[in-house]
């Protein structure tokens, strides 16, 4: 009885490839069908990526309920002070990201050819951003940041400083991110690649 | 790999003392590797190992914004579907774990770890970059594909179905003792309906599950989801597909319109009751009730003409029509030069703060105002100080402007406008100030600019502009 079991380990498993064919197939069909829906802007996708500065660029940024505050987000080297912009819906041309994900650098590409990329109750902490222009209509600057209502369900803590608009547009937007998060996003043409910069 | 396992646990066990047989045997805990080894082989481990990394992965790329957020915050504004990932992260790490400990529900975990890791892409950053969806998905098939072999002491139930198979408990006794392997036959019909419940569950998920199908636009998402039950069940059944995929779109359109004549006549009765009662009693009166006080109160106060009345009612205006909260950080705008059109002061007014308290602040007009030269607006608060720079700041429309003081040089001659001094100052340059030509300042310094436009531009004509933390 011993000797049967230590030469056959206790319940010692294997992989039945029919069976993980089985389930590995369909599965990669229907990802495949997604991957390919979302790449056409067809299907919307949630994201929420924080915990490192990474690169967001876009050729033109048009966004309608806008808010802009200070705030600060938690990073691996502790806290940082960030401008936290959030807009109600915006949509973004050109827009080039790169992430770092396990110490592999992604390059997420979308909304070049024509129809940009859309996003609903976006929330960017930015620690720089640059740009040719920006143009804002309904402009309050000066604002308690706990009191700002362009963009309902978003504001900062009472007692700083923000600023609203009605709408905002901004033209070769650079911006260096903390935190990008967004309720959802159609990526048409989207393209993801390893390593390079925007 | 198994044959080497083998090999290497039997070349190992020499090593091992004699006494620790009974004890390795019994299946009692055995010290190091071998125990670690024995316990691996009994569960799907590579596939739970799989389904719990790719948790973590996708739990860990929104995690730190979720907490400096406040979860409950970002619920509230981006909708569930923002920590979506966080809750597919969560569930993940419970499959990979629970088909550790319980290897018998395998199937369930496996399929439940596939159908997450596909979900994980529209819901959280694109399957966490693809790399938990693929995680996910290959540990998922791992769990489901696993299968014990030899003598089994960890329970071995045949595979636990949705429809109940027996009435053992899953995980009790193995119901099939003597083979301990699939019968050959078996599997074939029952394992197809398993993979028919994957694209089904999938399919019924995305539907109902996804809350950005429904914010896209109508025109987008229609298409999407019927492109997407057509080719889920293109890709997992040919023939039960055309049968649902055709009529889920046609679905929508009419089972609304059963659906709303069922519910309205027995609602409609009240409420067109209630509408129109209600409707001009509730919007009637309040309309009613503001004008009358806000043309009043200026009525009223106007004939009386004394100084305090009027100080009242500018107060009043000021408040209530900005509808502005001063904040409480420090900010300064600089600029080489100002120009204004139509530029007046119009007193000084309370501006509340958040705390409650208020700041005493002049209050400007103008039609427009453009700040050009080194245009700074530094914001201070909480020890950093927000600068954002450009080479031009222009306010066009409407322009209102709060600030507690203001500074520059006008026609050479140095200036500084503060509450308390902005009237005796504005007495000797007013005729200028007020004058409808453009009126140039320069070296210009504004603190605690608060204040409304109808439009500003940062870099007019692609000038630039940029945003500095220090």
């Amino acid at each position: 009885m011993s000797t049967d079991r230590t030469s056959q380990p206790l319940t010692h498993g294997r992989i039945k490839w029919r069976r993980l064919a089985l389930i590995l197939i369909p599965a990669t069909v229907i990802m495949a069908t997604l991957v390919g829906l979302t790449a056409n802007g067809a299907i919307a996708a949630s994201m929420s990526v924080s915990g490192q500065e990474f690169l967001v660029t876009a050729s033109q940024l048009n966004g309608t309920g806008f808010e802009q505050f200070g705030g600060q987000v938690t990073g691996p080297a502790g806290t940082k002070p960030v401008v936290v912009s959030a807009i109600h819906r915006a949509t973004l041309s050109h827009l080039c990201q790169t992430v770092t994900v396990g110490g592999v650098t992604l390059k997420l590409t979308a909304g070049g050819h024509g129809t940009p990329v859309s996003a609903s109750n976006l929330i960017v902490d930015a620690s720089g951003q640059t740009g040719s222009e920006a143009i804002f209509h309904n402009i309050t600057i000066g604002q308690d940041s706990g009191s700002l209502t362009q963009d309902p369900g978003a504001s900062g803590p009472a007692g700083g400083f923000g600023q609203e608009a009605s709408s905002v547009t901004i033209n070769n937007l650079v911006q260096h991110t903390w935190l990008t998060t967004a309720g959802t996003f159609t990526l048409p043409d989207l393209s993801l690649g390893f390593g390079g910069t925007c | 790999m198994t044959t080497g396992d083998s090999a290497k646990n039997a070349a190992r066990r020499p090593l091992l003392p004699g006494s620790w047989r009974p004890a390795w045997s019994a299946g009692r805990p055995v010290p190091g590797r071998s125990a670690f080894r024995a316990w691996r082989h009994g569960r799907p481990f590579a596939g739970g190992l799989l389904l719990a990394l790719a948790g973590i992965e996708l739990l860990a790329i929104p995690l730190s914004g979720v907490l400096s957020h406040g979860a409950i915050k970002l619920v509230v504004y981006i909708g569930i579907g923002g920590v979506f990932g966080v809750l597919i992260g969560a569930l993940l790490i419970t499959a990979g774990i629970a088909v550790w400990v319980n290897p018998g529900h395998r199937v369930f975990y496996g399929v439940a770890g596939v159908v997450l890791g596909i979900l994980s892409f529209p819901a959280s950053n694109l399957g966490g970059f693809f790399l938990c969806m693929l995680l996910a998905i290959i540990g998922g098939s791992l769990a489901f594909a696993w299968t014990p072999a030899g003598p089994a002491p960890v329970p071995y139930p045949a595979v636990p179905d949705a429809t109940p198979p027996d009435p053992a408990p899953p995980g009790a006794t193995p119901p099939e003792p003597a083979a301990g392997h699939e019968p050959s036959p078996g599997p074939p019909p029952r394992l197809w309906w398993q993979a028919l419940a994957l694209p089904l569950v999938v399919a019924s998920g995305m539907a109902a599950g996804h809350p950005g199908a429904a914010a896209a636009p109508a025109a987008r998402s229609q298409p999407s989801q019927t492109c997407i039950l057509g080719l889920i069940c293109v890709g997992s059944s040919p023939t039960p597909t055309p049968a649902p995929s055709s009529p889920t779109p046609t679905c929508l359109p009419t089972a609304l319109p059963t659906a709303l004549p069922t519910a309205l006549p027995t609602s409609l009765p009240t409420l067109p009751a209630c509408l129109p009662t209600a409707l001009p009693s509730a919007t009637l009166p309040t309309p009613s009730l503001p004008v009358p006080a806000g043309a009043g109160v200026p009525g009223a106060s106007a004939p009386a003409g004394a100084g305090k009345p009027a100080a009242k009612a500018k107060a009043k205006s000021s408040t209530a029509g900005a509808g502005l909260v001063a904040p409480a950080a420090t900010s300064v705008i600089t600029a080489d030069s100002v120009s204004m059109t139509r530029f007046t002061y119009q007193g000084n007014v309370k501006l509340p703060t958040a705390s409650g308290a208020t700041v005493t602040m002049m209050k400007f007009t103008a039609s427009s105002l453009t700040l050009s030269g080194h245009v700074a607006d530094a914001v201070t608060e909480a020890g950093t100080t927000a600068v954002t720079s450009s080479p031009v700041m222009a306010f066009n429309g409407n322009v209102v402007l709060y600030a507690t003081r203001l500074s520059g040089r006008l026609a050479g001659v140095p200036l500084t406008f503060t509450p308390d001094t902005v009237s005796s100052v504005l007495l000797t340059v007013a005729n200028v100030l007020t004058s409808n030509v453009p009126v140039t300042m320069t070296s210009v310094t504004t603190d605690q600019a608060t204040g409304t436009a109808d439009s500003l531009v940062y870099g007019p004509g692609g000038g630039g502009f940029s945003v500095v933390l220090h």
